[in-house]
């Protein structure tokens, strides 16, 4: 062989793989980018989504221009469905799931302003840890949204081990999002009591053990009242606020909801006081910012037989642990969000004025759902057991 | 631009050929002049603004050194070499060390001089380099060529201006003025590309991807045991190896598509067996630079042993102070510098007992094994940011915290797995230690370093570099234009391209 051949051959085999391998790439769309190419027990699922949706879904929200959307860390991209009837005032609205698992609210704050530049969007929710929420730079993520290139999803050794895996894995392993965004995680995985006994483990490392449940429910004051901490910074949240009046958005803040069993943990750690600071925090500055109405705060903190449904011996409907929700008890919250009149009245919408009155009706709740529930606290030990 | 990058690769590199082999025809100045401004435009990818910077140092030295050769042995000739290089100092000193030194004087001294916060040139300390060397070449009347374009590309040339090798006037200039390299020739094409290749793989395939167990261990406070810290010392020792001299096969593979050979750089670093080995296997134009133009004008051995390793601790603290402005890379310099006094003063020791017994391959496995480990050690202070933390993985690697395995070992290793448990040993997931995957990247990369022969090896029979030439032998896994070899390049090759789309930058840019 002459070395002219060899060059020549290098480069014509070089080509070749790489222009077979973006073929394949393009076809597979292992990461749900291109969506035009979808063949039952070929594509059709797509398990390794969920390892590229931060390249991806900025990218889908810039071209599928949804007008309704829901932002947030695991808790919303596993709780909302974007086609809910309530978010999407009756299928008049496009939507779309755009929260991402593992974001904190710096992200999440930057998700929101990038989406507000990116759509004509009449519709947010966004779901929040009530705490500090500051003011942060965006520039780097906005730098790795604008850094996106499809040469990265056709050229690349890992999109093409992702191909290999998502034809390999068809029927075997389920697609890891909806098409809307609406990430699955767990669901009808087995072993829910399992999963809450493992985020209980995990509290146990902040302090909160098994030890700080008694043997009877004390009273529920502990619910109600506020600790002398200091005040949030809200900084953050006062420019994601004043940028959805702006752009005319309709912005519903929430609190993300958690389980009974862990609402009582909570309670029983001391955690909740600290909270009720941040929400009437919070209360304040939407009412500072947006007296009429157009941005609200709500909250789900709540004892009843959604939040408190069973979990031993037998795989709930609405949790897939405590505090990952499934997306019928997020129809719950949208229909309380957005007004839907037939589905009102799972949680409160909070404000400066009815935060003690809202206190009040979680302690009466509790004590309702307690009296109704005598096996709540043996299943609250029985799922801290491994703890022990 | 970088070297791994699809604008370099595809649009680049092709035009840069086609333009310097068409110019060719018409005239070779002319080529010459392309290959210059191109370097520029190269260089001006990163940044534009400082490419007046490195048009004014060319400039001021180029005219510096036409100056030095009008006064050779004459004491004005001598005071403008001490002015050139005294310029060539302050200006990377300006850029490089200015809020260093400031940063230590208002630490040690409480003085409130403000940091200036200036963005590093890249490739300033190459290009700074490669010209004293220049200056002191034409005062020693070695620098014999003076056209301006080829000065020009011998200072700008792309493949070597980012991170060297760092050449010297009187290698390159000769072959810019050879009639030959403006031909197109499909051999030099070939080993070039074929290098260029194995250069990108190194970096793009393996380099990346063992980094990313070495950066939990360096970048992260948490604290470290024992498995921990080796590994991301291991990790970072072969990442820094593979990523350095793959760019360097990179930087040699693309200048012979032009016909041009660079210097060699590295030889299997990791095979020496001892330190002085070490560093002449290691980074080898800088090593030559260092004993060229500091080590021997300070008196190099010439003047008894004491003064010899004044002079070789001197010049490695320096080496390690021109990898970057911080007190690791200061500490990383006397602790080779220590190495190589341990090693000159054993040396020393044995020729005086008369033990000029050699151990056979166990003693060579032995030599090799504690060169490693030194430099594994030392490399723990030039990864680190700080003094704290590399002293903190020291620590650990030390065993001071314990060892840590993964959880899923324990049932893996079975009843070893209890006994380690019972001596201690704990079994938890940690965020600085990649398990089983970490272990098999390590694996590889070690039988790579070891058992493999190096790339300058593999294409000899093609003098890839300056200084390697056939042998006459040509075993079989020697490269040659063939099949088998056809299909290993294109597989290391797509492998490489298929992995560019992380573009990183390269751990020598920052020096």
């Amino acid at each position: 062989m002459t070395p002219r051949t060899y060059t020549i051959g290098l480069f014509t085999a070089l080509a070749l793989v790489v222009g077979v391998v973006a073929a394949f790439n393009r076809v597979v769309d292992p990461f749900w980018y291109y969506r035009d190419v979808e063949i039952a027990g070929f594509n059709a699922d797509k398990p390794r989504f969920a390892r590229f949706e931060q390249h991806v879904k900025p990218q889908l929200l810039a071209r599928e221009q949804p007008q309704a959307i829901v932002l947030g860390s695991s808790l919303a991209e596993i709780g909302f469905d974007a086609n809910d009837p309530s978010l999407t005032d009756g299928g008049r609205l496009k939507g779309y799931n755009f929260a991402f698992a593992g974001v904190d609210w710096a992200e999440t704050q930057c998700y929101f302003l990038y989406a507000l530049d990116a759509t004509d969007l009449k519709r947010a929710v966004i779901g929040i840890h009530p705490g500090s929420l500051p003011r942060v730079d965006c520039a780097r993520q906005r730098a790795e949204i604008a850094d996106f290139s499809q040469v990265q999803l056709l050229l690349s050794l890992r999109t093409l081990q992702n191909s290999v895996r998502t034809v390999l894995e068809q029927g075997a392993a389920r697609a890891s999002h909806t098409r809307e965004g609406r990430y699955l995680y767990t669901r009808g995985v087995p072993g829910t009591a399992a999963r809450f006994g493992a985020f209980f483990r995990g509290r146990a490392k902040q302090g909160c053990t098994a030890e700080q449940v008694p043997a009877t429910p004390p009273p529920g004051e502990g619910l109600g009242g506020m600790a002398a901490t200091v005040e949030p910074d809200l900084e953050g949240l006062r420019v994601v606020i004043r940028a959805a009046r702006e752009k005319g958005v309709a912005l519903r803040l929430f609190a993300y909801p958690h389980h009974a069993l862990a609402l009582e943990l909570d309670f029983l750690c001391g955690e909740f006081a600290a909270r009720w600071v941040a929400l009437a925090a919070i209360a304040r500055l939407v009412e500072e910012e947006a007296p009429d109405g157009s941005v609200q705060l709500w909250a789900f903190y709540d004892y009843n037989a959604v939040t408190g449904e069973r979990v031993i011996g037998r795989e709930p409907l609405y949790w897939q642990d405590p505090d990952h929700f499934n997306h019928e008890m997020g129809a719950l919250l949208l229909a309380d969000l957005f007004g839907t009149p037939s589905r009102q009245g799972f949680g409160r919408r909070l404000t400066a004025a009815n935060l003690a009155e809202t206190q009040r009706a979680l302690r009466a709740s509790r004590a309702r759902f307690l009296a109704a529930q005598p096996a709540f606290y043996d299943d609250l030990r029985a799922t801290i057991a491994p703890l022990r | 631009m970088l070297f791994n990058s699809y604008p370099f690769l595809c649009v680049f590199l092709p035009v840069v050929l086609a333009g310097f082999f068409l110019l060719a025809r018409a005239s070779h100045a002319l080529a010459a002049g392309w290959l210059a401004v191109v370097s520029l435009v190269f260089y001006g990818w990163w940044n534009p603004v400082y490419v007046a910077l490195l048009l004014g140092s060319i400039v001021f030295n180029f005219q510096t050194g036409l100056a030095i050769v009008r006064r050779t042995g004459t004491p004005a000739g001598k005071r403008l070499l001490v002015f050139g290089l005294a310029a060539n100092l302050l200006l990377l000193g300006w850029f490089k060390y200015a809020d260093f030194f400031a940063a230590t004087l208002n630490h040690a001294a409480g003085a409130d001089l403000p940091l200036l916060h200036i963005v590093l040139p890249l490739g300033i300390s190459f290009f700074t380099f490669t010209q004293i060397a220049f200056l002191v070449d034409a005062w020693q009347g070695k620098a014999a060529e003076y056209r301006f374009t080829h000065y020009c590309l011998f200072v700008t040339y792309f493949p070597h201006l980012i991170a060297g090798p760092i050449l010297h006037h009187a290698e390159m200039m000769p072959q810019f003025a050879r009639r030959d390299i403006y031909r197109w020739d499909w051999q030099s094409v070939a080993t070039g590309f074929t290098l260029f290749f194995i250069g990108l793989f190194k970096k793009t395939v393996i380099a990346d991807n063992i980094a990313i167990y070495a950066r939990p261990v360096f970048d992260t406070a948490d604290a470290l045991t024992l498995v921990d810290a080796w590994g991301g010392a291991l990790a970072y020792t072969f990442q820094l190896y593979f990523d350095f001299s793959g760019y360097t096969d990179m930087a040699l593979g693309l200048s012979l598509l032009f016909g041009v050979r660079l210097p060699l750089n590295f030889d299997s670093p990791y095979k020496a067996t001892s330190i002085i080995d070490f560093w002449r296997r290691w980074h080898m134009t800088l090593s030559r630079f260092l004993r060229d133009y500091l080590y021997i004008p300070l008196g190099g051995g010439r003047r008894g042993p004491a003064r010899r390793y004044v002079n070789l601790t001197v010049t490695m603290l320096l080496g390690g102070l021109w990898h970057g402005a911080n007190w690791t890379f200061v500490v990383w310099g006397a602790l080779h510098g220590f190495y190589l006094l341990v090693n000159h003063a054993w040396r020393e020791l044995r020729q005086r007992l008369g033990w000029t017994r050699s151990y056979g391959r166990p003693g060579a496995f032995m030599a090799v094994l504690l060169t490693f480990t030194a430099t594994v050690v030392a490399w723990v202070f030039f990864r680190a940011e700080t003094m704290d933390r590399a002293l903190a993985i020291l620590h650990a690697m030390a065993g001071a915290n314990g060892v840590t395995l993964p959880y899923r070992w324990f049932e893996k290793l079975g009843t070893l797995g209890s006994w380690l448990a019972g001596q201690g040993v704990r079994f938890e997931n940690t965020a600085t230690f990649g398990g089983g995957a970490q272990l098999n990247w390590l694996i590889l990369c070690a039988l790579i370093v070891w058992l493999a022969p190096n790339s300058q090896q593999v294409l000899r029979a093609f003098r890839p570099a300056l200084g390697v030439e056939p042998d006459g032998t040509q075993p079989w896994w020697q490269w040659r234009p063939a099949l088998p070899w056809l299909a290993a390049t294109t597989i290391a090759a797509v492998l490489a391209v298929l992995s560019l789309t992380e573009v990183s930058e390269f751990i020598y840019f920052q020096f």
